[in-house]
């Protein structure tokens, strides 16, 4: 090129021609110049916290200390490669939760590692202030939520190529009316999404759940989108308004047991195999309680007990299901069919007070599993009553959960809200607009039918492959030189249905 | 019968030649004194009697009915010069054959012959003309063409080029973008007269065709090799629309014109709503405004059906030359199209059975389409012819587009496997209010500099491309029927949670061009040298708002009438950081050098041309995140060569190689939050680099004669780093993302004809295209004992959009004597991807589409006509399947509209014939 335009530039007859021609190359030789620059992420330093009051989307990292009380005023970040720890007895009051919606509320930006180590008797609260704690608000409208939760950064969310979090650790923790949808801007949901109470997405971290409460939330009021999960001996109440699950997806691999699951709008522990991670969805799903699930869904056929889908495994063994919408759900046709070989079921408990829910135990309709197995315990509408030790599943017709949400008035009148609890376990009253007393307790009696005949023997899936369980999928432990690494505490197949086991192991609520 | 043939070498103006014929009818051809070719068209006149004829499409003519006696033949014709021919007839009952040959008139003749036209503008023969003396590959079509045509969109006239395929709205089947040789839209730009436009499309940076009516062209060009003068980011080609110019003399037209969807009359309603027009409440109140349901008016998802009307159609040009020696030209020109457009669309929705690895239907739509469309431009081009060395033209248009369109949806569910025995059907109604526009304003300079060895021209333009799209609403309605009882219990619709969204884009391009052009000796031969440059500024604004309404009570049934305190506004703030949601610039700085030298019957054209590109950008994301701002600058080098070799008059071989580029746009590159999809995280790409693409072409041309063409030519383009969305880390956590893909290749040839036999006439082209692009694709397997595993494997198609045969074929009428034009036009599109899956054997086809139209046009009376134009006459549904077969047993029964073994049926849209009529006076 610069060849033929010198050749041809010193043939011009004309001096202006040649200025002309010189200033054009001369002008293609200017050009010639390439750059890129692109402005760097920009990472908050993290704060170790000095005072009461922490946020204003500032990094931060040490330590809450024991039973103190600290004022969250705006998200806070905890960055990559640093970790709060939040111990026993403290509460974390969300300041600033919202005008009419829990819109740009406060929330965990989980970038490193999160630590709640409540105790037995101490645990700590992650809530809203003491007059916005209403139980109407868990209960009406669209939204159960007040503030955002704990979102955990996956190792490809936009821009952030830290490799996503670290691990989550809650141990007898309170999370209340979070979950509520984000602002504007949020680096972890992106755009006015839905939050989720607690969201974890790293394949490489663990997340260890236990003892711990989840009430109230907009949508899933937990989503694991992979990861290494414990979650063990949690209470879920009143999760989601119109569509909500205990949220498994592609890439999550662990146990879920000895759960409490009360009122959740679709499904409690659900596995789906979507989102495109390796490895496929596999949870062990045993000794849960579900009661009164999936009667909040708007959408039929997908509710709402607990439900395996779309590539995913598990096993499901000694789960109880009462007054639920659907039964078990397996899809085992479809687009959706699940990984049926190498999934391992049997031992569920139901039950039903009426002829419709009966009907819903297995029905082909909600693409259940079609096949009953040995130790599945189902009659007819009022047979087999587990017997509670606090709780009478026949106290209300099956259209009220039908109506749920219902005016609140109406809630108070049919006592719906027996399910929860209104004092937490040190006494104090949990809502300012509900005064009297009322607890369910699905401890079962000793002479429940549910005692003493679940399987505890080896599980094995349909092509014979033993199965382990518990997974003790975690892979980080604690030890000397690693003193917040992961730290579990698991328990395998329970002899009695559900959650709460008569040698009191099992769920401790 | 003595028959003589006569050449007539015409010298002057009048000349008469005694001719002894002795029959009651002449017959001949008209032809081009020097290279031979017929003309057509050409007035034959007998002086002094109402009688003559006018030649055919070949050149041929008849005159009947002559007593025998001496006549006088007065011919003229535009261009050529008049000339008077006398003839004998002897006796009755014979023929005689008598050719003519014309002189053309060329302004270097020296006489002072006064020319009484010239070649008319956006006639045939004028295109045909630039085809021929081009210096790149292009094919055109003549606003005449159009005009004659069954087309009323600049789009629907495209496919009618040869190695052209539209892309298609679903709501109309309305060709809108361009794919040209099997390249994708990305890969050609569409210019005004040689000045790039932008686009209104918030994602993309291509023009849709559909916006612009048709009788605002004198032609439309697509050139399919670049020159060191032409901007370098074109592969597949440039779509340049030369728009009318100020005539010669007085010319005036109209046409007006009514038409219907025979959609309508299947029974199908029209669906109107009433448009919210407001801004979205982000935009208009502020980042801090909590929107409530008020922002939402409920009448916009009310829609209701009504009676459809006729569609209407105006249009009227205007133009003349004013003043001393009539130095200035004017022309004007305005359209205006009401359309009511209907469509019929069956849609299966398919997911990958991670078990199997295979797609399996999961979803049966039955969508309906009511589009109202109001398609409007106007132009003005000013021109003032100040010295024979000076010109200077104002050129100003706007052309919008607005649809206003309403869907039905209803679908029904296979979520639980046990479908279709157990449906439940839910129903989503979407009404969409858009509007997009297009103005550019160019002043223009052709200016001679130091004599007449040195000229310059010059362009200044402004452009702008608006996108406004305003309160799109979907309002979902869930489980209308419950077949599980028997007889089925039809369950009234319950509200589900909904959506409103709200899109606009705002591009404007402020561009300078100057090119300077000499003629040398250079090495001995006389060169036409060409250094130009140019400055392009190019900035794009874009806003996205997407707002979620849920519903406060699940049980909340469907009466036709919602209340608006069934919903409350679950995302009240908008969307602020969604990815349409940025700024960006563009910055296009460049410099050419070309030289233009014969070497005998060889003309080579040469040189190369520097582009700078700047771009960069504010993103709407966090700043805690990578890439808020960012600006990119690079340097092309673009070298290019042509050459034409002309043995005869008629006939040209070309050869050309060019390199081009292809800039990823700012969607593609902005970092944003990204887009949560069903499966995946669709993310942008701040490293993508441009696309570098060789091409090379070959052509014959052959023009046997005033209309016919013969044009044969293959091509062969290699591109590096050509830009796909994949599926990227599969292993952690996936996203979807636009990535540069090693190197593809695609080649072709095409063939396009067109020939005449007096009145009728055949024209077609045929383009064979093959294309081949390895990506990574998603495979699921199963692993015994494992389970599901995602793994990537690379898997080689063809690139998108194009089509391994495409033709089209039209038989054609002329009568120059009656005023009649007919034509029938078929268009073949053959087997194309039309989405690209992130899976494996899951890439959407478009099966081979053979369309019909008819066209006619009948002169009245005097400048009056009547024109008839029926699209889509054999109601072709368009198919799209996946290649996988579908299988009766993988499904608990049969599947209506799916054949077993047979491709799996994705979508089958139907639209029926439109029919349009009217009248067109043209003076």
């Amino acid at each position: 090129m610069f060849h033929l335009t010198l050749l041809l530039t010193m043939k011009l007859r004309s001096s202006i021609l040649y200025s002309v021609a010189a200033l054009a190359f001369a002008l293609s030789l200017a050009a010639c110049k390439s750059s890129t620059s692109v402005s760097n992420a920009w990472t908050p330093p993290a704060h170790a916290i000095t005072k009461d009051t922490v946020g204003g989307y500032q990094g931060i990292s040490g330590v809450m200390l024991a039973d103190s009380t600290y004022y969250m005023d705006s998200t806070i970040i905890i960055p990559a490669g640093d970790t709060l720890i939040i111990q026993h007895g403290v509460h974390v009051i969300v300041l600033n939760t919202g005008t009419t919606s829990a819109v740009g509320s406060p929330e965990f930006q989980v970038f490193g590692t999160l630590i709640c180590d409540g105790q037995q008797g101490d645990p700590i609260y992650l809530t809203v202030p003491k007059n916005l704690r209403k139980y109407a608000d868990l209960t009406n409208t669209s939204s159960n939520a007040l503030w955002g939760g704990i979102e955990c950064a996956g190792p490809t969310t936009a821009g952030v190529t830290n490799g996503g979090s670290g691990d989550l650790i809650l141990k007898w923790t309170h999370i209340e009316f979070a979950g509520g949808s984000s602002g504007t801007n949020d680096p972890i949901v992106g755009n006015g999404g839905t939050r989720y109470a607690v969201w974890f997405q790293n394949p490489n971290a663990n997340f260890i759940m236990e003892d711990s409460w989840i009430t109230g939330s907009t949508d899933d009021p937990l989503r694991v989108s992979s990861g290494k999960i414990s979650i063990f001996r949690n209470v879920v109440e009143c999760a989601a308004p119109t569509s909500g699950d205990f949220n498994m997806k592609s890439g999550t691999v662990g146990d879920i047991a000895y759960n409490v699951f009360i009122g959740i709008a679709t499904n409690g522990p659900k596995l789906a195999n979507t989102g495109g991670s390796n490895p496929e969805c596999n949870v062990n799903i045993y000794n849960n309680t579900i009661v009164t699930g999936g009667w909040r869904c708007t959408k039929s056929g997908r509710a709402g007990s607990t439900d395996i889908e779309a590539g995913a495994r598990g096993t499901e063994y000694n789960n109880m299901i009462v007054n639920c919408r659907t039964g078990f759900r397996l899809l085992t046709g479809g687009a959706n069919l699940a990984d049926t070989a190498n999934t391992a079921y049997g031992y569920q408990y139901y039950y039903g007070s009426e002829d419709s829910v009966v009907a819903h135990f297995n029905s082909p309709s909600d693409g259940g599993i079609q096949v009953w197995k040995t130790g599945d315990v189902h009659g007819t509408a009022g047979q087999n009553n587990p017997m509670f030790v606090g709780y009478n599943p026949d106290q209300f017709p099956v259209t009220y959960y039908n109506k749920f949400p219902m005016a609140f008035s109406d809630q108070l009148s049919y006592p719906a809200f027996n399910l929860m609890r209104s004092m937490d376990e040190k006494g104090n009253q949990r809502f300012v607009d509900v005064t009297t007393s009322f607890k369910s307790d699905f401890h079962l009696q000793p002479s429940s039918p549910a005692v003493g005949h679940a399987y505890t023997g080896t599980v094995k899936t349909n092509s014979g492959q033993t199965i382990q369980v518990p997974m003790n999928a975690v892979t980080s432990v604690k030890s000397a030189s690693n003193p917040y690494g992961a730290d579990y505490t698991t328990l395998g197949l329970g002899k009695d249905y559900g959650a709460y086991q008569q040698d009191g192991s099992g769920n401790q609520q | 019968m003595i028959v003589r043939f006569f050449r007539l070498a015409v010298c002057s103006l009048f000349v008469a030649i005694p001719v002894f014929a002795h029959a009651a009818s002449i017959i001949g051809t008209v032809t081009d004194e020097v290279n031979n070719s017929p003309l057509p068209g050409v007035r034959i006149a007998v002086v002094g009697k109402h009688m003559g004829a006018v030649s055919g499409l070949d050149g041929s003519y008849k005159i009947s009915d002559l007593a025998p006696g001496n006549y006088s033949l007065s011919i003229s014709y535009p261009g050529y010069r008049d000339t008077t021919i006398s003839v004998e007839v002897a006796s009755e009952d014979a023929w005689d054959t008598l050719n003519i040959a014309l002189r053309q008139f060329t302004m270097s003749g020296g006489h002072e012959v006064t020319v009484t036209g010239k070649t008319e503008h956006g006639s045939d023969v004028s295109t045909l003309e630039r085809m021929r003396t081009s210096e790149n590959v292009i094919n055109a079509i003549s606003a005449r063409t159009i005009e004659i045509s069954p087309d009323i969109s600049v789009a629907d006239a495209s496919q009618r080029l040869s190695g052209v395929t539209m892309t298609r709205t679903a709501a109309t089947g309305d060709a809108q973008y361009a794919i040209i040789r099997g390249m994708d839209k990305r890969y050609n730009y569409t210019t005004v007269n040689g000045i790039k436009i932008p686009s209104p499309d918030n994602v993309n940076q291509y023009v849709p065709l559909d916006i612009f009516p048709s009788s605002l062209l004198d032609r439309l060009e697509v050139s399919k090799t670049l020159t060191p003068s032409m901007e370098g980011d074109a592969t597949g080609g440039v779509m340049n629309l030369v728009m009318k110019q100020a005539p010669d003399h007085e010319v005036l037209s109209m046409e007006a014109g009514s038409g219907y969807n025979d959609i309508f009359g299947t029974g199908q309603k029209f669906y109107t709503f009433t448009p919210d027009n407001a801004e979205s409440p982000r935009i208009a109140r502020g980042t801090s405004y909590e929107a409530t349901m008020a922002d939402f008016p409920a009448s916009t998802w009310d829609p209701r059906a009504i009676s459809v009307s006729p569609a209407a159609n105006f249009s009227a040009t205007y133009g003349n030359r004013f003043g001393d020696d009539q130095k200035l030209g004017l022309i004007l020109s305005g359209s205006f199209q009401n359309t009511y457009r209907g469509a019929n669309t069956l849609f299966f929705q398919s997911d990958i059975n991670q078990i199997a690895g295979t797609p399996s239907l999961t979803e049966f739509e039955n969508r309906t389409y009511s589009t109202f469309q109001r398609r409007w431009g106007a132009m003005t081009n000013i021109d003032y012819r100040a010295d024979e060395n000076n010109t200077f033209q104002i050129f100003g248009m706007y052309a919008s587009l607005n649809k206003q369109e309403e869907r039905n949806m209803y679908d029904t569910v296979n979520e639980k496997g046990s479908w279709p025995l157990n449906p439940e059907v839910d129903w989503t109604i979407r009404t969409e209010n858009q509007t997009q526009g297009i103005a550019n304003v160019t002043l223009s300079g052709n200016n001679a500099l130091l004599g007449k060895d040195l000229s310059a021209d010059w362009h200044i333009a402004y452009s702008r491309a608006t996108l406004n799209d305003p309160d799109e609403a979907h309002l979902s309605l869930l489980g209308g029927v419950n077949y599980t009882s028997n007889p089925p219990n039809i369950q009234p619709y319950r509200v589900d949670d909904s959506k409103r969204y709200w899109e606009s884009s705002t591009d404007e391009d402020k561009s300078v061009y100057l090119n300077l052009r000499s003629i040398e000796d250079v090495l001995g031969t006389t060169a036409e040298l060409t250094y130009g440059g140019m400055f392009r500024n190019k900035t794009r604004n874009a806003n996205y708002d997407e707002y979620e309404l849920r519903v406060q009570n699940g049980q909340q049934y469907y009466n036709g009438n919602i209340s608006l305190d069934t919903f409350s506004v679950y995302t009240p703030f908008g969307t602020a950081a969604n990815p349409l949601d940025y700024n960006g610039h563009e910055n296009v700085t460049a410099a050419f050098l070309q030289a233009k030298f014969p070497i005998g019957n060889l003309i080579v054209l040469g040189g190369a041309r520097m582009e700078q590109t700047d771009f960069g950008w504010t993103s709407s994301e966090p700043a805690s995140l990578p890439g808020k701002t960012g600006d990119i600058t690079y340097v092309d080098l673009l070298p290019s060569l042509s050459l034409k070799y002309s043995p005869t008059e008629n006939q040209n071989w070309r050869a050309s190689y060019f390199k081009s580029i292809s800039r990823p746009t700012f969607y593609e590159v902005i970092p944003s939050l990204g887009v949560p999809g069903d499966d995946y995280t669709e993310v942008s790409n701040d490293s993508l680099q441009r696309t570098q693409i060789d091409n090379l072409d070959l052509r014959w041309e052959y023009f046997p004669g005033a209309l016919d063409q013969l044009l044969v030519g293959a091509f062969y383009k290699r591109l590096h780093d050509p830009i796909e969305w994949v599926i990227e880390d599969i292993q952690v956590n996936s996203i979807y993302q636009p990535q540069n893909l090693g190197d593809a290749t695609n080649y072709g040839f095409e063939i396009d004809f067109r020939k005449f036999f007096s009145n009728f006439g055949i024209s077609g082209n045929y383009t064979y295209t093959k294309s081949a692009i390895t990506s990574a694709k998603v495979q699921t397997h199963y692993v015994n004992g494992t389970g599901v595993v995602f793994d990537t494997v690379s898997q080689t198609r063809p690139l998108e959009g194009q089509a391994d045969h495409i033709g089209n074929l039209s038989l054609l009428y002329k009568n120059f004597e009656t005023g009649t034009d007919a034509q029938i036009s078929a268009v073949y599109t053959g087997n194309a991807i039309v989405a690209v899956s992130t899976y494996l054997n899951n890439d959407v086809w478009q099966k081979p589409f053979l369309q019909f139209d008819l066209s006619g046009e009948q002169r009245l009376w005097g400048n009056l006509s009547l024109y008839l134009k029926v699209t889509n006459l054999l109601n072709t549904p368009r198919e799209e399947v996946l290649h996988e077969p579908y299988e009766n047993s993988d499904y608990q029964q049969p599947i209506a509209n799916q054949v077993n073994g047979q491709d799996i049926l994705i979508r089958k849209e139907l639209y029926d014939r439109t029919y349009f009529l009217g009248v067109r006076f043209k003076m």
